[in-house]
């Protein structure tokens, strides 16, 4: 097949497709945002355009609406490592032609495009099957992974020995705001004080034996 | 020389695809390519390797704990970090756990090469337009750190006992005197003392300020 891939991750385009010429592919353009792949589908017209969903400069998504709309004769293969489910059911509704896990084997990547190039669709399995996200086992896994982004920014302030008035000035809430984030913050991490929190954020050797 | 090289990143896919890519190289044998999650340890005790290019956008500062395990092993190991951004803070973590190189994963895979190479050859190689940052951050933090060493110095042993107990997360005064045989009296004294040395208002800004200090001087009493 004549290919255009996209992907943030130069190294990971010239690395596969490397395996994908191998394989009797040709790669006519690797891109690694959604402005070039976008442009690179409309100059080359490819057979099919490997795409990853996280690109610097907006979604993968919004790059295979475009695609699909201007030249449909393109098929579009995802390779993402996001699984959500509601992100695999958007890109079925644009109409890609498969959907792939970047933690599979690059063979099966060819086996996958051998499928798509016979007029097949290409979902990894895995991705159908699965069921809700497991937000609530990986949080008892890594307590601050459970934390929500300014609960994270609240954190690195009180490692960092900010009090409560700079931190409100600084990042510009009340300090009533404040207080529920630090709040929140502890009982996520199971903390009895602020020290024993930044105790906590700053790694084992400062974790307490208690 | 052939180089060994050991490939470790969360995505398998980009690992094995690597793998084969760098094999066709003359010079190059690939003695593993490996999907990780959190750093195992046991992946370089292991593998014995030249040169590990190891995934810098691990969870939970995984790679630097990685890095870390390979520098210090005897031997002349090397690591190459790869990462889709490129902030000079994350580089200097990066630089003290021993990473030899930091390589952006938008760069070309004649880039790569030339960097396996050259680390392989004993090279440090950083983003160009890093550099200067870099560099300047790193001075600084040496700065801060001769101050906060004379700060810590200042201590007397009890006064850094306790605020070992502080950094450790053990905040009240009746907790700290349990745990060093002292009155809550004599906890208070002292932690009056290490305020009033540190030049601080608050327990949590005292260990803000030494707490890098005390670690790397833990570290070298071992």
């Amino acid at each position: 097949m004549r290919l255009v891939l996209c992907d943030d991750n130069r190294l990971l385009c010239e690395a596969l497709g490397f395996v994908l010429e191998a394989h009797g592919h040709r790669v006519l353009a690797i891109a690694t945002c959604v402005a070039e792949g976008i442009a690179a589908v409309a100059e080359h017209r490819p057979d099919a355009c490997l795409l990853d969903l996280s690109l610097p400069d907006g979604s993968g998504l919004d790059a295979a609406r475009a695609m699909r709309q201007h030249h449909p004769d393109t098929k579009i293969v995802v390779l993402s490592c996001l699984t959500d489910p509601a992100v695999v059911s958007e890109a079925k509704k644009i109409g890609v032609a498969g959907f792939l896990r970047k933690d599979q084997k690059p063979s099966s990547i060819v086996s996958a495009l051998k499928v798509v190039d016979a007029g097949g669709t290409a979902f990894d399995p895995r991705l159908l099957r699965q069921r809700g996200p497991r937000a609530v086992t990986q949080s008892r896994e890594n307590p601050l992974g459970a934390l929500t982004p300014r609960e994270t920014e609240v954190l690195r302030r009180i490692v960092a020995g900010q009090s409560t008035s700079q931190m409100a000035r600084e990042m510009d809430i009340a300090i009533s705001t404040l207080r529920g984030y630090i709040k929140s913050i502890l009982a996520k991490l199971g903390a009895h004080s602020r020290l024993q929190a930044a105790a906590i954020a700053s790694g084992p050797r400062y974790r307490s034996v208690a | 020389m052939e180089i060994k090289v050991l490939i470790a990143d969360q995505e398998r896919t980009f690992a094995e695809a690597l793998a084969i890519r760098l094999a066709d190289e003359e010079d190059i044998r690939v003695v593993g390519a490996v999907q990780v999650k959190t750093p195992d340890p046991w992946l370089i005790a292991a593998n014995s390797f030249d040169v590990m290019v190891v995934d810098g956008d691990l969870p939970g500062g995984g790679a630097n704990q990685l890095c870390a395990t390979a520098s210090s092993r005897s031997g002349s190991s090397r690591v190459i970090t790869l990462s889709s951004t490129s902030e000079p803070e994350r580089i200097v973590d990066a630089i003290r756990a021993g990473t030899a190189a930091w390589v952006r994963k938008d760069q070309t895979l004649e880039h790569l090469l030339c960097v396996i190479r050259g680390v392989a050859r004993g090279e440090t190689w950083l983003p160009p337009s890093e550099t200067g940052n870099v560099v300047r951050l790193l001075m600084q933090e040496q700065d801060r750190r001769r101050e906060n060493g004379r700060l810590l110095a200042s201590l007397t042993p009890r006064e850094r006992a306790v605020l070992t107990c502080l950094a450790e997360g053990t905040g009240q005064r009746e907790a700290i005197a349990e745990r060093l045989h002292l009155s809550v009296n004599t906890v208070r004294t002292h932690l009056q003392n290490i305020m009033a040395k540190l030049g601080v208002h608050s327990a949590l800004e005292a260990v803000a300020l030494t707490r890098d200090q005390l670690a790397a001087e833990e570290c070298s009493a071992w």
